[in-house]
């Protein structure tokens, strides 16, 4: 069992071979060996947590992303935004708690829930324009038409042939 | 004020960030606590740091996301959303704009489908393109650009042509190797159709390339020096800038890359990954090879099925220890071709991993005792199919030499009773996938029996059959695709019967994880099962393990819309329905049975 400590100091208590898809705890629990400290995340909050650690029990046993296939896999990850049933539900949650997960996955180092993540937000951009982009996460629009017109002719230079 | 970092210095950054494009998120760490602390415990954030953030980035102040994971969801976007992602704020047009201009795409001239002349372009287009490298080489585009494209297969269509087009294609070349040291990222070069000069081989060979395409050409002067290359794919058929693995047309009458070529771009101790489907030009690979160095990198070889009775085939391989992957291409004419490579002296083969070919020479590559994958098509029945029968004898003896293997794949002209009782004798089997042609059940096999017990459709005989066999244990996917047809079964019936199997499979299988049933013809409709295991199937209540998908896709005429123009008229169009299915019959079905 391994003891986790939220930023709001909240303890969890889990499975090793759960909390092991998080790399960057992997790597901490065999630097430091079998040990009842408690590893505190002071990046992650305990709303964040629970969902974090509800993900990876689900995903508890699949075999972790190696080097040489995130390499193979690559062309085909970036392209397709498929994201399975299971995960398409639990990343049905408001835009603060989908960006806090993927800061989480992202401090974490656990590529899986990244993906997920990100393969979601960019799911949100399809099909907007740059004013429905703008809203959806709030941005500014802090172009000069006289700008906007620029990278519109810049960007014709991919389409050229 | 004391912090403020300008445009340029935040540039820099996200200029460090693009050189390494997918680099592991401790690259990143102290980028993002520096950048992001502001954002990361609230949302939407107050502006409390961003005196100490550029201009450049403050169109994002009150985004919770620090670029390093836009530039990680960027890469899912199809070109037209990053244009509008551009133009959202000027910190999206920093990070996702990069990503429009990844591949230079040029073609100096063109090669339109069976014309062996080439369509030389307008002058304006070298004016186009010079004007279209300055753009690549600005700061923020030039490290995202990877990969350079010289070639008369357009990547994105062709746009119109005039007869008066008189472009001499060398300049837009000369333009373009020009400007490519400027791309440090670059490491992907595809070239052509066109001859290489000292001058641009110069300028190539300086680059820090690491996969190469070439396609007929050779290089000029005397002793070019040498470009050791990890990847060089040979000769392949370009479709929308996609290698294919077969030969384009155009090429057929010029004779490929020459061989003078070969030994410039073989080092034995680079080169990983070797593609090459045309016959002549992997004759002479082949014996470029056979007397190199032994090749100490080499993994992957795919060559087309005539290599293999190159009088240097096995001399090459038994030059490259650490192969792990053989690919051969099937034929893709109809001569009947034999090779014999029974005199083998195996000993000195390669141990392979993966093998993909024709299942007559299987056991040759088998006997090392580590093959994890296997893809095997024969020439008993065209296309590439293997007679069922003969393919069990095959089969046989490979599950007698190894018990190693992972994923089984299949191209047969039809599926048997005994063929379907073979897979059990691969403990370790986790994936079968059977490819059949047949569209009907078989009547010189223990099919007919079958056919006999049941007057209902040719698919459902298959799921009779499919229900008593006993597959691999350990099996997690199964994927059969068949041309058989549904008869005169109503879509609820089908549904109901793929289910039914597929929930009985998952139960005498405890590691089926997902099955995929495909039937039918495009001409008839076809059918897509997907079933896929619940993770929280404890739910015993149920007695449901897993969902499943059915589709239907068939043809429909789509009859002309009386409001609309007469265009409309005798369309066909493609009507795909889709219904998802864990229902009440289901329930029922099962409470009934288990």
């Amino acid at each position: 069992m391994v003891l986790l400590v939220t930023s709001d100091n909240e303890q969890f208590t889990t499975e090793k071979d759960i909390v092991e898809r998080s790399v960057l705890i992997k790597n901490m629990l065999e630097d430091v060996g079998e040990s009842d400290q408690p590893i505190p995340l002071p990046n992650v909050s305990s709303s964040v947590l629970k969902k974090v650690l509800e993900y990876c029990e689900h995903h508890r046993g699949e075999p972790l992303p190696t080097a040489d296939s995130e390499q193979s896999q690559d062309e085909t990850r970036k392209r397709t935004t498929d994201i399975s049933e299971w995960d398409q539900k639990f990343i049905t949650v408001d835009q603060e708690m989908l960006f806090e997960i993927i800061l989480a996955a992202n401090y974490l180092d656990i590529k899986s829930l990244l993906d997920v993540g990100c393969k979601t937000v960019a799911n949100m951009i399809k099909g907007k324009t740059p004013e429905e982009i703008r809203k959806l996460f709030n941005i500014v629009n802090d172009f000069t038409p006289e700008e906007e017109a620029q990278i519109k002719k810049e960007n014709e230079w991919a389409e050229d042939r | 004020m004391s912090g403020f970092r300008g445009p340029e210095t935040w540039r820099d950054e996200l200029a460090v960030a693009m050189n390494r494009f997918a680099p592991s998120p401790h690259h990143y760490r102290h980028l993002r606590f520096r950048m992001a602390s502001a954002h990361i415990t609230g949302f939407p954030n107050p502006r409390t740091e961003s005196e100490d953030l550029s201009n450049e980035y403050s169109s994002l102040q009150y985004n919770a996301l620090p670029p390093e994971i836009w530039l990680k969801i960027f890469p899912h976007l199809p070109p037209e959303d990053l244009g509008s992602s551009t133009l959202a704020c000027s910190a999206f047009r920093w990070l996702a704009q990069p990503l429009l201009f990844t591949v230079i795409d040029v073609s100096p001239f063109f090669l339109a489908f069976n014309a062996d002349m080439r369509i030389l372009r307008p002058r304006k287009y070298l004016d186009r393109t010079i004007q279209r490298l300055q753009f690549y080489r600005s700061q923020h585009i030039a490290p995202a650009v990877k990969h350079c494209w010289i070639s008369p297969y357009s990547r994105t269509g062709f746009p119109p042509r005039s007869p008066r087009d008189y472009l001499e294609p060398h300049l837009v070349i000369d333009a373009v190797i020009e400007a490519l040291p400027a791309f440090f990222n670059l490491r992907y070069l595809s070239w052509h159709c066109t001859d290489i000069t000292t001058e641009w081989w110069d300028a190539i060979h300086k680059l820090p390339i690491e996969s190469l395409w070439l396609n007929s050409c050779l290089v000029e002067g005397v002793d070019p020096p040498p470009l050791p290359v990890r990847r060089l794919d040979l000769d392949q058929w370009a479709w929308k800038g996609e290698i294919t693995n077969h030969v384009s047309i155009h090429e057929e009458q010029s004779s490929g890359v020459s061989r003078a070529v070969l030994p410039l771009i073989l080092h034995p101790d680079h080169i990983q990954w070797i593609s090459v489907p045309r016959s002549d030009t992997c004759d002479r690979l082949l014996s470029t090879m056979a007397e190199m160095d032994v090749f100490t990198s080499l993994r992957v070889l795919r060559l087309p099925y005539s290599a293999m009775s190159s009088s240097c085939f096995i001399p090459a391989l038994t030059q490259c220890p650490c192969l792990e992957e053989l690919r051969i291409f099937n034929p893709t004419d109809d001569r009947p071709r034999e090779v014999l490579l029974d005199f083998l002296p195996h000993s000195s083969l390669p141990s392979l991993a993966v093998y993909e070919g024709p299942y007559k020479h299987l056991l040759t590559f088998a006997t090392g005792r580590s093959l994890r994958r296997c893809a095997i098509w024969g020439l008993d029945d065209s296309p590439a199919l293997c007679n069922p029968t003969r393919l069990l004898e095959f089969l046989r003896r490979l599950s007698s030499i190894n018990n190693t293997l992972e994923t089984l794949q299949i191209s047969v002209s039809h599926i048997t009773v005994d063929l379907l009782a073979i897979f059990s004798s691969f403990p370790h089997l986790k994936l079968l996938d059977i490819k059949s042609a047949d569209n009907k059940p078989a009547t010189q096999n223990s099919f007919a029996s079958y056919l006999q017990l049941s007057s209902t459709s040719p698919i459902s005989v298959l799921y009779i059959l499919l229900r008593d066999v006993r597959l691999p244990s350990r099996l997690e996917t199964l994927r059969i695709s068949t041309k058989l047809n549904h008869g005169n079964l109503d879509l609820p019936t089908q549904q109901l019967e793929v289910s039914r199997l597929i929930e009985g499979m998952a139960h005498t299988h405890p590691f089926l994880r997902s099955a995929e049933i495909t039937y039918g013809t495009y001409w008839t409709g076809t059918y897509i099962a997907r079933w896929s295991r619940l993770a929280s199937s404890n739910d015993t209540a149920a007695k449901l393990l897993g969902k499943l998908h059915f589709n239907e896709h068939r043809r429909t005429i789509v009859f002309p819309d009386a409001h609309r123009s007469e265009s409309g008229w005798d369309q066909v169009g493609v009507a795909e329905g889709g219904i998802s299915i864990i229902t009440a019959w289901l329930r029922q079905f099962l409470n009934k049975y288990f």
